[in-house]
C-alpha cells in the first residue's frame, strides 16, 4: 500500500514537471517591485546604450518599477509583433510602427486606449508634432506614442557630386539628367539593395502618393476595402522600374541589402541614395557633416495625385501599451518619461533618432543638416506612412515579393495584378 | 503478481504517454480543425470555410513553386549525401586511404557541426556578385559573369541554397556510411579477394547489401529532412527574389505569421505532415519488407 502511495506520487510529480514550463509568467519580481516587460527595436550599439540609460534613470525615479527589456532587430521586430499577438502574450510596453501596423492592434483591442490618460494631461498631448501623432490614433482614439519621427530624402555624396560638376536637381528632369550624366561616366547614380525586400517599398510608397488621390489611397490602404485599381499605382511602379530598366540603380539589385549599399554609398562608390531623416546620424558618423547633402525626392513627370507636391512618405515609431497589462498607470508613466520634451532632446542628441516632440529638433542636439532637413519637412503637409506597414500584411508581403519579381524583369501591370487579388482577398477576409 | 505489475507499468508509462499526445497528436488534430475554419490570430472573426484552404492551396502557384523547389531540395540531397556521400565513405574505407582517413572525415564532417545562421551569412557572401568570390572566379576561367547573380537571380537561387545544404550535410552522411562500413566482417572482402573480385563488384555485391539498413535510415533523414526544409531559405534568401526560392516550410511560416491566413497556413501544415507521413511509412515498409 505504501509502495503503491509512492508510486503515485511519483507518477504525480512526473505529470507535474512535464508542464511546469507551460505556466505564466509572474508579474511580480522577487523583490516585490512592479515589473513591466517592454520590447524594442533597438539593438544596435550606437542606440542601445541610450535606452539601457533611459530605463535606469526611470528606475532610479521610480524604485518600486523594475523594467525588464528585450531588444530585438528591425526585421525581426515585423515578424515579432504579429507572432507575438498569435500567442496573446503581448509585453506590457512594444515598440510598433504606425499606421495599419497599429490599427490592426487598435482594431482588435489588444492595445490601451490612451485616450484617457492623454485628455488628462493636454500638456502631454501637444507636445507632440501633430502629424506624427496622427498616424497612432484609430477612429479618434490614442493608441500609442510616437517616439522617433522621420521623412524620407535623397541623400547625395557632396564629393562625387562636386568632381562631377553636378548641381543638386529640383525637378524630375533634372534628375535624370544627373543620373544620366553619372551613368556615362560610369559610376552608379543610385545605390539600391533589394535583398530584404523592403526597400522597393520606399520608392513604391512616395511614387503612389504622387500619383494617386488620397481619397484613394486611403480606401485601397484599408484592408477593408483596399482594391488598388486606381492606374496611378502602374504608373507609380512604372516610374521606379523606369529607374532600374534605365539601369541607374545599379546591377544585381536583389543579392544586395540595404546596409551594405549604404556603407558603398559613404564610402563614394555611388552618388545618391533614398534615405530618411532617423538614418542620417550613420551618414553624419561615415561621411562627416560636411559629406553628405540631401534634397526632396523630386516629383515625378505626370504625377496628378492631388497631394502630390505637398506629401512625403515617412513616418512614426511609436509605443504601445497592452491591453491586458497589470499595472496601466505604471506603464504609461515610462511612456511620459520616455518622451518628455528633456528626454526626447537627450535620445536624439545621443543617439541622432530624431524625436516627435515640437520644436525637439534643433542645430543643439542634432546638427545643422538634420536641424535643417526637419526645417525643410515643415513644406510637406502630408506623411503618407512607411507602404510596407501601413498595408495588411498580406497585401504588403505580395507588393514586396511582386517588385522583386519586376525587378528581374515582371512587368508593371502584371505586379499589380497580384496586389489586386491579395487586397481582394483580404478585403473579403475582413467583410 | 503479474496482473499488478502491467498495472506498475501502465502508471509508469502514463506521463510519457500523456506527454506524446498532448504535445505531439493533439496538436496535429488542431491543426487540421483549424484548417477548415478561416481566421487570423490578429482578427477576431473564425469563420468555418470547409475545404476551402485546400482548394485555394491547389490552386496557389507559390505552393506549386515551393513544392517543386523542395523536390529540387530533395533529388539534391538523395544524390549527394546518398550517392556521393557513399562512393565518398568506400573510397575512404579502401586501403590506400586508411592511413589518412581520419583527416578527411574530419575535413568532411566539420561543416555540418557548424550553425546554418553562419554557414548561410557566409555564403551569401561568397555567392554576392558585388562582394563575393564565385564571379570574380568565374570570370578567371573566362565565363561572363556579368549576369550571373547566384541568390539574386530566380533561376539559380534554390539550386545555390541547395548546393549549399549539400556542403555542409555530406560530411555527416560520410561518417554515418563509413561506420557502418567498417561493421562489415572483413573476412567477406577476404574471400572476394580469393575469387579475384574487382573493387567495383566488392561494392556492389558486398558493401551496398551489407549497410543497405544504414542508407534506408539516411534517405528517411535526408528526404524528410528536405520536405521540412526552412533555416537555410530563411537566412539567405528568404523565399526571394519574388517567390522563387520558397520552400513549403517558409510559404507556411509566410502566410501563417506575416500574412496572418492561420487558417491557410494550418491547411499547408497538414499537407507537409501527410507528405512526411507517407514517406515515412512508405519507407518503414520497406524496411520490414526487407528484414
Amino acid at each position: 500500500m505504501k509502495r503503491k502511495a509512492i508510486a503515485m506520487l511519483v507518477v504525480a510529480s512526473m505529470t507535474v514537471a512535464l508542464f511546469a514550463g507551460c505556466g505564466s509568467k509572474s508579474d511580480e519580481s522577487d523583490s516585490g517591485k512592479v515589473k513591466l516587460t517592454f520590447l524594442d527595436k533597438h539593438p544596435e550599439d550606437e542606440y542601445k546604450g541610450y535606452f539601457e540609460e533611459a530605463i535606469a534613470d526611470f528606475e532610479k525615479e521610480n524604485p518600486d518599477i523594475e523594467i525588464e527589456y528585450e531588444n530585438i532587430s528591425d526585421q525581426a521586430m515585423k515578424e515579432k509583433l504579429s507572432v507575438l499577438a498569435a500567442g496573446g502574450d503581448l509585453p506590457d510596453i512594444f515598440f510598433c510602427w504606425g499606421g495599419e501596423c497599429l490599427n490592426r492592434f487598435s482594431r482588435s483591442g489588444k492595445i490601451l486606449d490612451l485616450t484617457s490618460y492623454m485628455d488628462e494631461d493636454a500638456e502631454w498631448k501637444d507636445s507632440f508634432l501633430p502629424a506624427f501623432l496622427s498616424s497612432s490614433v484609430y477612429e479618434g482614439k490614442n493608441y500609442a506614442v510616437p517616439y522617433r519621427s522621420s521623412v524620407l530624402y535623397m541623400l547625395y555624396n557632396k564629393q562625387v557630386f562636386a568632381d562631377n560638376n553636378l548641381d543638386v536637381p529640383t525637378t524630375w528632369d533634372e534628375f535624370i539628367d544627373v543620373c544620366d550624366t553619372l551613368k556615362n561616366k560610369e559610376i552608379t547614380p543610385i545605390a539600391f539593395g533589394n535583398s530584404d525586400k523592403w526597400y522597393t517599398m520606399w520608392y513604391v510608397g512616395q511614387f503612389n502618393a504622387n500619383f494617386v488621390n488620397k481619397d484613394v489611397r486611403t480606401a485601397d490602404y484599408n484592408p477593408s476595402s483596399g482594391a488598388f485599381t486606381d492606374e496611378g499605382y502602374v504608373k507609380a511602379v512604372q516610374t521606379f522600374l523606369d529607374l532600374n530598366d534605365a539601369g541607374y540603380l545599379g546591377k544585381n539589385v536583389n543579392s544586395k541589402d540595404y546596409y551594405q549599399v549604404r556603407e558603398e554609398f559613404a564610402a563614394g562608390k555611388y552618388a545618391m541614395i533614398l534615405d530618411a531623416t532617423s538614418q542620417f546620424s550613420f551618414y553624419k558618423g561615415a561621411m562627416g557633416e560636411d559629406g553628405y547633402g540631401y534634397f526632396k525626392i523630386p516629383i515625378p513627370d505626370g504625377a496628378t495625385g492631388d497631394e502630390a507636391s505637398t506629401i512625403v512618405t515617412g513616418g512614426s515609431e511609436n509605443y504601445a501599451v497592452s491591453a491586458e497589462t497589470k499595472h496601466p498607470d505604471e506603464a504609461v508613466k515610462f511612456l511620459k518619461f520616455l518622451t518628455k520634451k528633456a528626454q526626447a532632446e537627450k535620445q536624439t542628441k545621443e543617439t541622432g533618432l530624431p524625436n516627435a516632440i515640437i520644436g525637439g529638433i534643433t542645430e543643439d542636439n542634432s546638427d545643422a543638416v538634420i536641424a535643417a532637413a526637419y526645417e525643410t519637412s515643415e513644406d510637406y503637409d502630408a506623411i503618407a506612412e512607411w507602404l510596407d506597414q501601413c498595408v495588411d500584411g498580406n497585401v504588403s508581403n505580395t507588393y514586396m515579393a511582386s517588385l522583386q519579381e519586376a525587378l528581374d524583369g515582371k512587368s508593371a501591370e502584371d505586379v499589380m495584378a497580384d496586389v489586386q487579388k491579395a487586397a481582394k482577398e483580404v478585403a473579403d477576409a475582413n467583410k | 503478481m503479474r496482473k499488478d505489475n502491467k498495472r506498475t507499468i501502465a502508471l509508469y508509462m502514463f506521463p510519457a504517454i500523456l506527454m506524446i499526445i498532448v504535445l505531439l497528436y493533439l496538436p496535429i488534430f488542431i491543426n487540421l480543425y483549424e484548417s477548415f475554419f478561416s481566421w487570423g490570430a490578429m482578427s477576431s472573426s473564425h469563420k468555418f470555410v470547409g475545404i476551402g484552404n485546400y482548394i485555394k492551396m491547389f490552386k496557389d502557384e507559390v505552393f506549386y513553386t515551393a513544392l517543386k523547389n523542395n523536390m529540387i531540395f530533395m533529388i539534391m540531397s538523395v544524390i549527394f549525401q546518398i550517392g556521393l556521400s557513399l562512393i565518398i565513405a568506400n573510397t575512404l574505407e579502401s586501403k590506400f586511404m586508411r592511413k589518412t582517413q581520419n583527416i578527411f572525415q574530419s575535413i568532411y564532417f566539420i561543416p555540418s557541426l557548424l550553425m546554418v545562421t553562419v554557414v548561410g551569412i557566409a555564403f551569401k557572401m561568397i555567392c554576392s556578385p558585388s562582394i563575393g568570390i564565385i564571379n570574380p572566379l568565374l570570370e578567371l576561367i573566362g565565363i561572363n559573369a556579368e549576369n550571373i547573380d547566384l541568390l539574386g537571380n530566380a533561376g539559380s537561387a534554390t539550386f545555390s541554397i541547395a548546393a549549399m545544404s549539400q556542403w555542409q550535410y555530406i560530411g555527416y552522411t560520410v561518417v554515418l556510411f563509413v561506420v557502418a562500413i567498417q561493421n562489415i566482417p572483413a573476412d567477406l572482402y577476404e574471400a572476394a579477394d580469393i575469387d579475384g573480385a574487382s573493387a567495383i563488384k566488392k561494392f556492389f555485391y558486398i558493401t551496398l547489401p551489407e549497410i543497405k539498413d544504414t542508407i534506408l535510415i539516411n534517405m528517411i533523414i535526408t528526404i524528410t529532412g528536405s520536405i521540412r526544409e526552412y533555416d537555410e531559405v530563411f537566412v539567405t534568401t528568404n523565399g526571394g527574389p519574388g517567390y522563387a526560392s520558397e520552400t513549403l516550410a517558409t510559404y507556411l511560416y509566410k502566410v501563417g505569421f506575416r500574412n496572418d491566413q492561420m487558417g491557410y497556413a494550418s491547411a499547408i501544415a497538414f499537407f507537409i505532415f501527410i507528405v512526411t507521413f507517407a514517406i515515412g511509412l512508405l519507407q518503414m515498409k520497406g524496411y520490414q519488407l526487407d528484414e
